[in-house]
C-alpha cells in the first residue's frame, strides 16, 4: 500500500441525524443482476432500444474495462467490488413532464432533500434524476423556440443519434481510464445539451441526480456542446440516501465548447458517506471560448475528480473553482487539470478545501503549457483549513512548461482557524461552534458566490450542517 | 531557518532536482528558497515535498520555487507538494515558471546593452535576490 493511502477508513453505518440519510421503497420495473458481464451491457442497450453502434460501443469499452487495472494512485479503491453492483435500475416510473403526475413516493424523496417546489416556476428546465432514469422533466417552451435542446441522454440519443455519434467518447474515450470504460459500458440518464450558434440561455439549466437503492451504481453520461457565440450555465446538483454498503458513482461528462461560446458547470455534490465518487469530467474550448467549472464536493467516502480543459484555440480560457469538505472517513482527491495546446491561452484555478473529524482533503492538479502555447498564462491557488489535528491535508500539483513564453505561478497555504480569531467573534457574543461555522463559510465564500443562490443557501446550510460537534 | 538553492540546468539534458522537508518534532521552522535557470535545451524537474508529521505541532514551514526559462528549446515541470497530517502549522509554497520580462530587457537595452548582457544581468539579479 502507498503511503498515500488512508490510514484506516471504517465503513460508517447510517445516522439518524443525517437528514438526507433515508432511503423510500420504490418499485423497479427493470434490475439489472448484480455484477457485469456481456449479458448485462446486451440487455440494458436492447432495454432501450439502442442503435448497433452504441451497443458495439459499449461492448468494447466492456471489454476495456476488463483489462484495465483499478488505478493505485489517489484514493483506495480496493474496497469497490464491482461485481457486486446493479448496473442498471429503472423505477416504474415513466418519464413524465408534468409536476402533478409525478409519484407521490418520489415526490416525497425530492421534498426531504429540498429540491425547491417554486424552482419550476423560476428556472427553465428541470431534470430530476431518480436512479437511472429521468423521471421528471420540465422545459420551457421559449428555450425549445430558440432550438436548444435539453434532454436525458437516453431520451436525446433517440431523437438525435447522428449528432450524439459525432461527439459521443470524442472527449473522453472509453480507453482513457478504468471507470471511464465502465461508464461507456453500463451508462444511462444524465443529459444532453444543445445550444445553437450565437443562442445565449440566461437562465440555469438544471439537473438533479440521486442514487436510491442499495448497491445502485451510477453511470450518468453528459455532453453538451455550445455552438460559436452560444453561452450556457449547467447546474448539477447531487444527493444519496444513507446505505451502509459502498455505493459507485462513475460519471462522464463531455463538454464541447466552440468559438466564442462561453459554458459555466457547476456541481453541487453530496453523496452519503459510503459512496465512491470517480467521474472523468472535460471540456474541449476552441478560440476565444471560456470555460468554467465550479465543483463543490461535500459528501461521499471518497472523491476523485480532477474536471479538466484542454484550451485548443488561440485566447481560449480555462477555469476551475473548486471546493472540498472531508469529514470523519472522508477523502476528497479533487483538483483540476488545464491542457494549454494554443497560443495566448489562459487558465486559473481556485481550490479551497477544509478538514476536520479525521477527514482528508487533497489537490491533485496539473498545468501543463506545451511547446505551441506561446504566450499562456495560468494560476493556481490551493488554500486549505485543518480543524484538528487528526484531519490531514496535501497538495500535489504538477506544473509542465514546455515553452518559453509562457508564465505559470502556484501558491497554496495550509492553515487552521486562527485563536484571535475566534477570540474576537467569542467577544461578540457567539458561541465557539457559531465563530468556528463563521470563520470556515468565510473562507468557502468566494466560491459559494459563484454558485446560483438556491445551490448556495444549501451549500451554507449543508456546511454547518457538517461543521456540528467538530470543534476540537 | 532559511536556505537558498540555486540550481542552474545549462546543458542540453535532463535534471532532477528533489528536496523534502520532514518537520517530525515540534516547534520547528524554515524556509526554503529554490532559484532555477534553465537554458541551452535543458529540461529541468524540481520536486520539492514539505511534510509534517501528525507530532510537529507549531511547524511553520515555506517553500519558494522561482524557475526562469531563458531560451525556446529549454523546459521545466515543477511540482510543490504539502503533506500536512496535523491542524497547528502555518505551511505554503509559491512556484512560478516564466520567461524574462521583455520590458526589462527593453529598458536595460534602451540603456545601451546588448541583448546577452542585458539578459546576463538580469540572471545575476534573478539568483542574488533570495
Amino acid at each position: 500500500m502507498s503511503r498515500f493511502a488512508p490510514v484506516s477508513s471504517p465503513t460508517l453505518t447510517p445516522s439518524a441525524d443525517y437528514p438526507l440519510g433515508h432511503s423510500d421503497s420504490v418499485d423497479y420495473e427493470f434490475k439489472s443482476g448484480a455484477g457485469l458481464t456481456e449479458h448485462t451491457v446486451r440487455q440494458i442497450s436492447a432495454f432501450k432500444h439502442e442503435p448497433s453502434w452504441m451497443l458495439n460501443l459499449r461492448l468494447s469499452a466492456l471489454a476495456q474495462f476488463n483489462h484495465m487495472p483499478t488505478p493505485e494512485w489517489g484514493g483506495d479503491l480496493s474496497p469497490i467490488d464491482f461485481a457486486k453492483i446493479h448496473y442498471y435500475l429503472k423505477p416504474s416510473q415513466q418519464s413524465v413532464g408534468d409536476w402533478d403526475k409525478v409519484d407521490s413516493r418520489i415526490k416525497n424523496t425530492f421534498d426531504r432533500i429540498g429540491v425547491p417546489q417554486a424552482e419550476r416556476e423560476i428556472l427553465a428546465g428541470v431534470k430530476a434524476q431518480f436512479d437511472s432514469e429521468v423521471i421528471y422533466s420540465s422545459l420551457k417552451s421559449f428555450l425549445s423556440k430558440k432550438g436548444v435542446i435539453f434532454l436525458g441522454m437516453d431520451e436525446g440519443l433517440k431523437q438525435y443519434p447522428d449528432l450524439i455519434r459525432r461527439y459521443f467518447g470524442k472527449l473522453v474515450p472509453a480507453g482513457d481510464n478504468k471507470l471511464a470504460a465502465l461508464n461507456t459500458a453500463v451508462w444511462s440518464g444524465g443529459s444532453f445539451v444543445y445550444i445553437p450558434k450565437n443562442t445565449r440561455v440566461d437562465l440555469p439549466l438544471q439537473a438533479y441526480f440521486r442514487i436510491n437503492s442499495p448497491n445502485a451504481g451510477q453511470f450518468e453520461r453528459t455532453l453538451i456542446i455550445a455552438e460559436e457565440g452560444s453561452s450556457v450555465h449547467y447546474v448539477e446538483g447531487c444527493s444519496a440516501p444513507a446505505y451502509s454498503e459502498g455505493s459507485l458513482h462513475a460519471a462522464v461528462v463531455e463538454i464541447f465548447v466552440k468559438p466564442g461560446a462561453t459554458v459555466q458547470y457547476t456541481t453541487v455534490q453530496n453523496w452519503y458517506k459510503n459512496v465512491y465518487n470517480l467521474v472523468t469530467k472535460r471540456a474541449r474550448v476552441e478560440e476565444e471560448g471560456h470555460m468554467r467549472w465550479v465543483d463543490g464536493n461535500l459528501g461521499s467516502r471518497l472523491t476523485m475528480k480532477y474536471p479538466s480543459c484542454f484550451l485548443m484555440g488561440r485566447k481560449a480560457t480555462g477555469e476551475t473553482l473548486s471546493l472540498a469538505l472531508a469529514g470523519s472517513g472522508q477523502h476528497q482527491d479533487t483538483g483540476a487539470k488545464m491542457y494549454h495546446l494554443a497560443s495566448e491561452t489562459s487558465s486559473q484555478i481556485l481550490a479551497k478545501s477544509v478538514s476536520f473529524g479525521g477527514g482528508r482533503t487533497s489537490y491533485r492538479g496539473l498545468i501543463q503549457i506545451n511547446p505551441a502555447a506561446a504566450g499562456s498564462r495560468s494560476k493556481v491557488v490551493c488554500d486549505a483549513l485543518i480543524l484538528d489535528s487528526s484531519s490531514r491535508s496535501d497538495t500535489y500539483p504538477t506544473n509542465r512548461i514546455l515553452n518559453s513564453q509562457s508564465t505559470v505561478e502556484h501558491e497554496a497555504t495550509v492553515s487552521r482557524v486562527g485563536e484571535d480569531q475566534l477570540f474576537y467573534l467569542m467577544t461578540r457574543g457567539l458561541s465557539e461552534q457559531q465563530s468556528e461555522t463563521l470563520i470556515v463559510n468565510g473562507f468557502l465564500s468566494p466560491i459559494i458566490k459563484q454558485i446560483p443562490l438556491e445551490y448556495a443557501v444549501e451549500m451554507n446550510r449543508l456546511v454547518d450542517l457538517e461543521m456540528e460537534g467538530s470543534v476540537g | 531557518m532559511t536556505t537558498t538553492k540555486i540550481v542552474r540546468a545549462i546543458l542540453p539534458r535532463e535534471y532532477l532536482f528533489k528536496e523534502i522537508l520532514e518537520h517530525s518534532i515540534p516547534n520547528t521552522s524554515k524556509r526554503l528558497n529554490i532559484r532555477a535557470i534553465v537554458q541551452n535545451g535543458a529540461n529541468l524537474h524540481i520536486n520539492a515535498l514539505i511534510h509534517i508529521h501528525p507530532q510537529a505541532k507549531n511547524a511553520d514551514s515555506f517553500l519558494d520555487i522561482r524557475v526562469l526559462i531563458l531560451d525556446e528549446k529549454s523546459r521545466a515541470d515543477v511540482r510543490p507538494q504539502l503533506e500536512i497530517e496535523t491542524n497547528s502549522v502555518k505551511a505554503s509554497h509559491a512556484a512560478t515558471v516564466s520567461p524574462i520580462d521583455p520590458d526589462q530587457l527593453f529598458y536595460l537595452q534602451s540603456r545601451g546593452l546588448n541583448y546577452a548582457q542585458a539578459q546576463k544581468l538580469i540572471v545575476a539579479g534573478f539568483l542574488s535576490h533570495a
